[in-house]
Order: C-alpha cells, then structure tokens, then sequence
C-alpha cells in the first residue's frame, strides 16, 4: 500500500514540476494518436460513405471485412508495419521503421476499420425518408449526403471517441514499429510498460494518470461537441 | 393546366399496384386523390415527383417530367421527417440550399409564419409534437413558394383540433396564396370539406374524377357511391 501511496505522490511532484521525460513521452503520444485520428477519419470517411450511399458488387463483403478489421489485434498490424518498413521488406528505403511515423502508420491501420464502421453503421441506420426529404425540398446528390452525415454526426464523433481510444491506449503495434526509444520514439504506454518492468512505479503511475487524463479530456471534448451539434 | 397524367402504370413483379391513371390539375385548384389504404396514393405522388419510374407520361406546366425533382413542385410525406437541428434550420432548409440571401429568407419567414403559425422558431424539431411537426413540415414546403404542393395523408395521425389547423392553413394556402394542391387521403370528410375536384382510386383504378358537388351528391359511379356510403371495406 505504501509504494502505491509514494507512487502517488511522486508522481504528482513529476507532474506538477513538468518532468522533462513526462512532457517529451506525452507530447509524443498526443502527437502520434491525433494524427493517426485525424488521418484516418480522412481516409476512413470514403469508405463509410462509399459504402452508405452507393450500391456495387462485393458492397457486403467489404462491410463484413471492414467490420472484422475493428478487431485487429493490434500486435499483428505492429508486425506487419514492422515487415513493411523494415530493411528488406517493400517500404524499407523509407527508413521509417523506429520513427514516430511508424508508429503513426500502425495506429493508422487500428483506427481506420473503427471509424469506418461505425460511421457506416450510423448512417446507413438513418431513417431512407431523410434523403427523400432533401430531394424534394431541391437539395442534389451531394447536399443530401451532407445533410445524412450531419443528421449521423452522433455516431461519427462516437467513431472518432473509439478511435482515439484505441490509438492512445494501444501499446503492442507502437512498441513492435517505434522500438520504445527514449525521447525519440517512447510513447505514454510503451514507456508504463517498461518502467513497471523496472519498477519505477511512481514513473509508471505518473505516465497512467496523464493517459487516463488525457483519454478523459479527449472524451469530454468531443462529447461536448457531440450534444451540443454541429450548426449549419 | 399545371399537371396532367396519362396512363399512369405501375407493377411490381405481378401485381399491378396503378393501372392506366389519367387526370389532369389545373392552376390553382384543390385535387384530391381519395381512397383506401394500399390503393395505391402514395405510389402515384412518388411518380409524379419522380422518385418512383413507371410507364406512362406526366407533364408539369406543359413540360414533359423524365427524372429528377421538377423545381416549382414540393411534396409532403405523411410521417414528415424533421432533421435534428432547429425549427429555423429546419424551415429556411430549401432555400439555404439555393444560396438565397438572409434578407430573402427573413422576408419569406415572414410571410409563410404568417399563415403557419410557428412560435419557437429555436427549438430542436425533433421534439416536436405530430401538429407541430405537420405545420413546420408545411412552412418548409411554403418557403420555396411552390406552384405544385402534393400532400400525403398529412393528418393521417394528428387529433382533431390539429386536423383542423392543418385544414385552416391549407384552405388558406390554396384560396388566398393560390397554390395548386394535390391531396392523397383516406378521409372522405376531409376530402369533402378541402376540395375541389377528387379522384377516387381503388386498387390503382381511376373510379372517378368529378367536382365536389357531384362526387358527394350525385356520384358518377355506383362504385363511388359504396365507397361512400362505407360499404367498400379495406
């Protein structure tokens, strides 16, 4: 109970004091996890749409798929990367392999199935009279397609919660591709892990707090944003 | 003549759902499409606003309607859908879309709440009770200043003083604003009280067109005067 207490304690002063580590290691896992949210919310509105407001062969199967990959186990997506961007494998001239870039593409693949299908899921589940609606008061193809994702944002901002949940608190794939290097590659998890490893507990309860915080914040945020609508 | 069908025929796989519907509206008139459920009203406004193909020809103000949304002519949906945002976004919807002005659409508010009395214009419109709905659903058909409004059943589920509003506005957007209105309903009464011309559609057939006086007093057809009388059950 005594070393919870001091972990605690210690890791509050950590905090407080703006521990150089701590910043580096969060500002990284931020850094990272928006931009692999921001990315691919870009590239995984295509496919939502795509697949809510057009009909083509194999549209089923690639539900299916897209609704599989949500459970990606994030150490083979690591493995993967790590294949892709290492030495021999097609990307390796890249050399991006225990880069942050790395560890952005990883998460990327996490968070692009999730953001897909729930997006898909939202606006597929819209009442088909909406659409009529639009039409009929003059709006074309693409104003009715913005009028559904507005009247889905709910759960298009609900994709983007789940999303960012699964980037920040992923640590198997980041710690396969970024290598957990020091103020170059340690991210929020990957460095928990290490120093509970080590047993630099106070370190590790620190770096939980800031984490729990941040997926707090993010989660308040968006949420906010979620009930309160999007003015058109 | 602001619409005219002719041979109007719909099947899905065997069943033929309208059948040869021929009439035609003119400006501005109050029509009425009466008949049962599944007679097949809703069908035939969905051709004519072109949202369901069919074989046959509909002409709008003398032109030849083919695909897409004909612009002077707006539909109301039985269960109208409210999108999730505010009464005033809700209502300005159509002309937003066109890029109108804010001083033109203030000026058109105006106009249509004048006749559609709407208060809290701020309120989420999802939360709107049926009459409510029904009325804001109407002022959004309004603000486009339609030549055409097609109507679908649109008391079908409101109480009777609602049903009376909707009336009052409606008698008032057909005698005093002159818009053209096509009414589909089941209600006999209310197609009596609304209209000036009705057509009686049982089983996708035209059973009759004739003026209110003649469709009510001395209908054309024996098939019209059991409809009337109630002994057709559907």
């Amino acid at each position: 109970m005594g070393v919870i207490i001091e972990g605690f304690v210690e890791a509050s002063r950590l905090i407080l004091t703006l521990d150089p580590e701590i910043v580096a290691i969060t500002w990284l896992s931020l850094k990272v996890s928006v931009s692999a949210v921001v990315l691919g919310f870009i590239l995984a509105m295509p496919i939502a749409l795509a697949l809510s407001f057009y009909n083509f062969p194999g549209k089923q199967f690639l539900v299916n798929i897209v609704n599989t990959l949500m459970g990606l186990p994030p150490v083979v997506v690591g493995l993967f990367v790590y294949l892709i961007l290492s030495a021999s494998g097609p990307l390796g001239f890249m050399q991006l392999l225990y880069s942050p870039a790395a560890m952005i593409i990883a998460q990327l693949i996490i968070v692009i199935p999730i953001i897909a299908a729930i997006s898909y899921n939202s606006i597929s589940s819209l009442d088909s009279r909406l659409k009529e609606t639009a039409v009929s008061l003059g709006a074309n193809n693409l104003q009715a397609m913005w009028l559904l994702i507005m009247e889905a944002r709910k759960g298009i901002v609900t994709s983007i919660i789940a999303g960012f949940g699964a980037a920040i608190s992923e640590v198997g794939a980041i710690f396969i591709v970024g290598g957990n290097i020091r103020f170059h590659t340690r991210a929020l998890t990957t460095a928990i892990m290490l120093e509970t490893r080590r047993g630099q507990f106070e370190l590790a309860i620190a770096l939980g707090i800031i984490l729990l915080a941040m997926a707090f914040a993010v989660n308040i945020i968006l949420t906010r944003y979620q009930a309160r609508g999007i003015p058109r | 003549m602001i619409l005219e069908l002719k041979g109007i025929t719909k099947t899905y796989g065997q069943q033929k759902v309208l059948d040869s519907v021929c009439f035609s509206v003119g400006k501005p008139e109050f029509f009425t499409i009466l008949g049962p459920s599944g007679a097949g009203k809703t069908t035939l406004l969905k051709i004519i606003t072109g949202f369901i193909s069919s074989s046959g020809t509909v002409h709008f103000k003398g032109r030849r309607l083919n695909n897409g949304f004909p612009e002077g002519m707006v539909i109301g949906f039985q269960n109208p859908i409210m999108f999730n945002t505010s009464v005033f976004n809700n209502i300005t919807y159509g002309l937003k879309i066109r890029k109108k002005t804010s001083n033109y659409i203030e000026g058109k508010l105006r106009d249509v709440l004048h006749i559609v009395r709407i208060n809290d214009l701020k309120r989420n419109a999802l939360s709107l009770s049926g009459g409510e709905v029904q009325r804001v659903a109407l002022a959004r058909l309004l603000m486009l200043d339609p030549e055409l409004i097609l109507l679908d059943e649109p008391t079908a589920h409101l109480d009777p003083s609602n049903v009376g509003n909707i009336e009052h506005i409606l008698h008032k957007v057909n005698k005093e604003m002159g818009k053209t209105i096509i009414l589909a309903t089941h209600n006999i009464n209310q197609a009596k009280r609304l209209s000036d011309r009705l057509m009686l559609l049982i089983d996708g057939r035209t059973v009759e067109i004739s003026d209110n006086e003649t469709f009510f007093n001395k209908p054309k057809s024996a098939e019209t005067s059991r409809f009337l009388k109630g002994d057709i059950v559907w």
